[in-house]
């Protein structure tokens, strides 16, 4: 049984107590990557850790859905880039889907708008 | 002229005679066929564009009280206009006001800096002629001394003639970042972090408690994450953040990061992160976020203040 993107309550509860969670999954050749709750410096890492694995299991593409995420900084934004390259770099569509708020904000403060077309 | 940067101060008395300058310097550079940003507080935009008439089409105006806000959000607009404008090796002019009678201490000194820095960030720019008017009769001695200290050439809008500026000296960067900050209040919040969570904890419950609204204070507890941020990778790994309301008003909140880390690059956070490298952009994401930004590098350790004012606080600070 492929696991759910929906956040259990475990993982959201999980979220809420280490502040970030990502999860991911394969769909139809493509990888499903959850962001939850406050990504920063300390968990950017994990995040392109993520995609590159991912990338490795040869998907046709990398959907990031941050809907969930409350917080992002620059260190964060920078691992989103991170991300689109690496998927660039590995003939990997590259999506991003359901920008927050705070996701909006500081694309749109770094002047990165094309990053959620 | 050598056609290289030039950077000039402008002393004007009245509003007429500062009117009557710039229009003259403008008039000049659109008979020669040069692109003009004129960059100066709101309600000078309105009466220039009153006194050039139809010649102010072919000019570009920008509030300065908006783009200035935070001194140094200015080189980075004068870097994209000179980029745009000056293809080629076609001149361009500026007029440029970033000081008005009504700036806090904190923000003429940085202003100070900001004039300085120009003369470093567009050493190199050939054909760039910026005209910075002070007001004589409304800024005080110290701050029309400083502005001598920063423009090498003065400009003399009565016969268009550019002197030496008799007090000028060449910008040290080193004592730029070095210059002392007046010191903390006693009674001010303090919190030693080796973490980022933590820091926006302590950040969004001081916000809460002075009733900032929630969209403002994110921009905030974003900022202070940033600089905090730097003490963790630039910094030694943690850093001591101070937090306190300037003179007991809500509206004016100054958050300082100090850590073990050694600022270097006096322009750091002045340019546009495109295509800059990941770590530039910390600080320009900084700069865009707080009023006044002061980043100091001492021998003990790096120290970044910044201020935040007109935030709508609702109710007394904790």
């Amino acid at each position: 049984m492929e696991p759910s993107v929906s956040p259990t309550d475990d993982e959201r509860a999980a979220a809420q107590k280490t502040g970030f969670e990502v999860s991911s999954r394969q769909a139809g050749g493509s990888a499903e990557i959850m962001l939850r709750g406050e990504l920063d410096l300390g968990d950017a890492g994990n995040v392109t850790q993520t995609v590159r694995e991912a990338l490795r299991g040869r998907v046709s593409g990398v959907e990031l859905d941050v809907r969930e995420l409350t917080f992002v900084d620059s260190a964060g934004l920078q691992a989103l880039l991170d991300c689109r390259e690496a998927a660039r770099d590995a003939g990997a569509k590259f999506r991003i889907v359901g920008a927050s708020d705070p996701v909006r904000r500081m694309v749109s403060l770094a002047g990165l708008d094309d990053l959620l077309h | 002229m050598d056609g290289g940067f030039s950077h000039e101060a402008f002393f004007y008395g009245t509003f007429d005679e500062f009117v009557e300058g710039v229009v003259a310097f403008v008039r000049e550079a659109a008979a020669a066929g040069e692109a003009t940003l004129v960059a100066v507080p709101g309600e000078k935009v309105v009466a220039l564009r009153a006194a050039l008439g139809e010649a102010a089409d072919e000019v570009h105006f920008a509030d300065m009280r908006a783009v200035g806000r935070n001194p140094a959000r200015i080189i980075p607009a004068w870097r994209r206009f000179v980029d745009e404008q000056g293809i080629g090796d076609r001149p361009v002019r500026g007029i440029g006001e970033p000081v008005w009678p009504g700036r806090s201490s904190a923000e003429l000194v940085e202003c100070r800096h900001h004039e300085a820095l120009l003369n470093l960030a567009f050493a190199d720019a050939a054909g760039f002629r910026l005209l910075c008017p002070y007001d004589r009769s409304g800024l005080g001695q110290r701050v029309l001394a400083h502005a001598l200290g920063t423009h090498p050439l003065v400009w003399d809008g009565d016969d268009n003639k550019i002197e030496p500026s008799p007090c000028y000296r060449p910008v040290d960067p080193a004592a730029l970042l070095r210059e002392p900050l007046p010191e903390a209040p006693e009674a001010c919040h303090r919190l030693a972090f080796g973490s980022l969570r933590p820091v926006r904890s302590f950040v969004s419950a001081h916000l809460r408690a002075a009733g900032v609204a929630e969209t403002r204070a994110a921009d905030v507890v974003l900022a202070v994450n940033e600089i905090a941020a730097n003490s963790l990778v630039h910094g030694g790994g943690e850093g001591v953040l101070n937090l306190w309301f300037e003179g007991g008003s809500c509206d004016h909140l100054v958050c300082q990061v100090a850590d073990k880390g050694q600022m270097t690059d006096p322009l750091v956070g002045r340019q546009d992160p495109t295509g800059i490298q990941r770590h530039g952009r910390g600080l320009w994401l900084v700069n865009q976020l707080c009023d006044v930004a002061q980043v100091r590098s001492f021998a003990e350790g790096a120290v970044t203040r910044l201020h935040f004012r007109d935030l709508g606080a609702g109710s007394a600070a904790a």
